[in-house]
């Protein structure tokens, strides 16, 4: 049974498998169930391969990462994964916006790491759409506060 | 004056709600201790030696008389009935109790206050020109960028979790007094060489802290629609490479200069081309619209009529009024009126403290006076800035009532101070009693006048709350193995001639701070040059002579 994230302001149960620690693309079979989500330097050695596989593809990016480097790939994934390895590392709330304004990424961008109940409505007026929870956070208190303003400046 | 919309209420209002949300949570204990920092720092509430200190925003350093009795009632009904003024033109109150912060927050959003972005890694109170709009030798007035960036940067969802915090302050005139040159972004107001238009020169990376760092220009001459998205690029762009391995290395001037000036502004620059056309515009009539609300007051033609003889047989009558006029009032763009600074410096009292009493003093006497308004300057002091030359004469007798008309501005005993090691739980030595030293030592007014315009500064930590890098007097509390020393600087600016002070030599002792000051300004009375400032006597002679004057 997947965990519960919140995906489209709504609490639904995970469909991928992060998978970063993997070698490569080719452990397909483990969780056959699940899609899997590869890190970006995976998805770079892995392009073509992957590509051609059928079912959704997901990348993972760090905060170290550009973002600019997918901007061939994004009409090709169904999925990005945008990482906060701490809650006060705010990268990934430019990373997001890139994605959205720059690049024109329709598609889930997920929150995944130190992902804390009061930063969600930063992160979704950044451009994230879903949020894989801190495993201590309430996902429904969390739900609850998605929109405390209903007013912005931005 | 800036007034909400239903929108801006609204958000203020919703951040009250909020506030409260996450401090039961905290208080229940279903918020740790850990998640609750970020989240209150964000509100400007630190954690302090004796209980937290909520840092209420001043945008741009103006207030309304009723904004000013709001903050004295705080102060009397959550605190300890007074409050104190902030280098960044903020008051923060140092006595509250956790669970009333919620209550104070909605009693400040009520005359349209909060402490919105005062504290955390984020964008925080943009500063200004303490006499914006009044200034004859301003070219234009800057708060309406000022509020037109508080807005862009308020809650802005993408510059929230800075690597550090992100100071803005605005000038509008050359002659700095925004302290422009060490900001993490110095906007000055500036006329282009061919087109006359009136635009922006931006410069990035300045700062004090523990490496102070004189602003580098990113842009000679910005036109006014792009100020938001030029902003904008500079954001990012630290905000996606500025370092967070280390917060003392975090600070944009380190990215600045890590990268060199020329890279920097080519990310910049690069970042910028795909935002200038979009959203961030500013359209000539928000410009025209946010201007509408800084307009000059409705001026009465005094001059003409019998103010100045009757200001004249005033000072005739009383040399204490002619002295508190020399040093505390200056120069209006309105003939007829003049600017009045009230020291905030009475020698008994720490720098910038201000009663109750005081508050609603003055704000009586603004209303009284100056139109209702009044400005928190950078110097920790504040500004009537409207006031009619033939009422200057009743003003101070009110000040006087108030204990706010001690005539030392500009003086060696206005100085700029930080609450140090009394309150902070930052600092490594105190400076109050240090500002109180220095009072005892220099307690005559006449040679404080002979001494002249001398800006002294002092921060009880590296963090330099207090702007010592650039007093002209910089004063700097260090730890030595449990006791407190004082390591001295001469020759800094915060100025349109900034400058980072030189150090004079080993620290001093705690009680030998005002007697080592003493001899700087013998040496500079004995070696000054005919209507020589202390600065420009040690622009001209180095530290050599003072240095030798205080070590031998």
């Amino acid at each position: 049974m997947g965990k519960t994230i919140i995906k489209d302001d709504r609490l639904v149960e995970d469909s991928w498998l992060l998978d970063l620690a993997a070698e490569g693309a080719d452990t397909a079979g483990e969780s056959a169930t699940k899609n899997r989500v590869v890190s970006l330097e995976q998805w770079q050695q892995n392009r073509e391969r992957l590509l051609a596989s059928s079912g959704p593809r997901g990348v993972a990016i760090s905060n170290d990462d550009d973002v600019l480097e997918l901007a061939d790939d994004v009409a090709h994934l169904d999925l990005i994964c945008v990482e906060f390895p701490a809650a006060g590392d705010g990268r990934g709330y430019s990373q997001a916006k890139l994605l959205r304004d720059r690049l024109g990424f329709k598609n889930e961008i997920r929150a995944i790491g130190e992902v804390l109940t009061d930063q969600l409505f930063l992160m979704r007026r950044s451009g994230i759409n879903a949020f894989d929870l801190q495993a201590d956070q309430d996902p429904e208190a969390s739900l609850a506060r998605l929109r405390p303003f209903s007013v912005s400046y931005q | 004056m800036y007034q909400y919309s239903p929108e801006d209420q609204c958000l203020v209002n919703e951040r009250v709600a909020q506030f409260r949300d996450q401090t039961e949570r905290f208080l229940a204990g279903t918020l740790s201790e850990d998640e609750f920092r970020p989240l209150r720092l964000m509100n400007g509430l630190y954690i302090q030696r004796h209980a937290p200190m909520l840092r209420v925003a001043v945008p741009y350093g103006l207030l309304s008389s009723e904004q000013m009795r709001m903050l004295a009632h705080i102060s009397r009904k959550y605190d300890r009935r007074y409050g104190h003024l902030t280098t960044r033109q903020n008051m923060q109150f140092n006595w509250l109790a956790l669970k009333d912060v919620p209550d104070v927050l909605a009693d400040l959003a009520t005359v349209e206050m909060h402490s919105i972005q005062t504290s955390g890694n984020c964008i925080r109170n943009t500063s200004s020109d303490q006499l914006a709009g009044v200034a004859k030798d301003e070219l234009e007035d800057p708060r309406p960028y000022c509020e037109m960036i508080r807005q862009w940067s308020t809650l802005h969802p993408e510059f929230s979790f800075l690597p550090r915090k992100f100071k803005i302050a605005v000038s509008g005139s050359e002659n700095d007094r925004a302290a422009t040159q060490v900001h993490d972004i110095g906007i000055q107001l500036v006329e282009h060489a061919k087109t006359k238009q009136v635009g922006f020169k931006i410069l990035v990376g300045g700062g004090l802290g523990r490496t102070p760092v004189i602003g580098k220009v990113i842009r000679d001459y910005l036109p006014k629609k792009y100020l938001l998205s030029y902003l904008e690029a500079i954001l990012r762009i630290y905000n996606l490479a500025g370092r967070r391995d280390n917060k003392y290395k975090a600070r944009i001037k380190i990215l600045v200069n890590s990268l060199g000036i020329e890279e920097f502004t080519r990310l910049v620059e690069e970042e910028w081309l795909h935002l200038r056309e979009g959203s961030l515009m500013i359209e000539d009539a928000s410009i025209n619209e946010m201007q509408k609300y800084f307009q000059p007051f409705d001026y009465a033609k005094y001059r003409d009529e019998s103010s100045a003889s009757s200001l004249a047989e005033k000072l005739e009558a009383s040399p204490a009024f002619a002295i508190w006029y020399r040093q505390n009032t200056q120069e209006h763009k309105i003939p007829g009126y003049r600017v009045v600074t009230i020291s905030v410096k009475a020698p008994e009292e720490a720098p910038g403290d201000m009663t109750d009493a005081q508050m609603d003093g003055v704000a009586q006497l603004a209303d009284d006076y100056s139109f209702s308004r009044m400005r928190v300057t950078h110097e920790q002091n504040l500004v009537l800035a409207d006031v009619p030359e033939h009422k200057l004469h009743a003003l101070w007798k009110g000040l006087l009532s108030f204990d706010l008309a001690t005539p030392n501005v500009g003086t060696l005993t206005d100085m700029i101070c930080c609450p140090g090691l009394d309150f902070c739980s930052l600092a490594n030595a105190s400076s109050i009693p240090i500002a109180r030293q220095i009072n005892d030592q220099f307690d005559d007014l006449d040679y404080l006048y002979d001494i002249g315009e001398i800006k002294v500064k002092m921060s009880g930590c590296m963090n330099a709350c207090g702007h010592h890098h650039v007093g002209h007097i910089g004063i700097l509390g260090v730890d030595k193995k449990g006791e407190e020393w004082y390591q001295i600087t001469i020759g800094g600016s915060a100025e349109e001639d900034a400058a980072l002070g030189k150090i004079i030599g080993p620290s001093v002792a705690k009680e030998n701070v005002a007697e080592t000051i003493a001899t700087l300004l013998t040496t500079y009375v004995d070696l000054r040059e005919e209507q020589e400032t202390f600065l420009q006597s040690v622009r001209r002679l180095g530290v050599a002579p003072f240095k030798e004057a205080v070590y031998g």
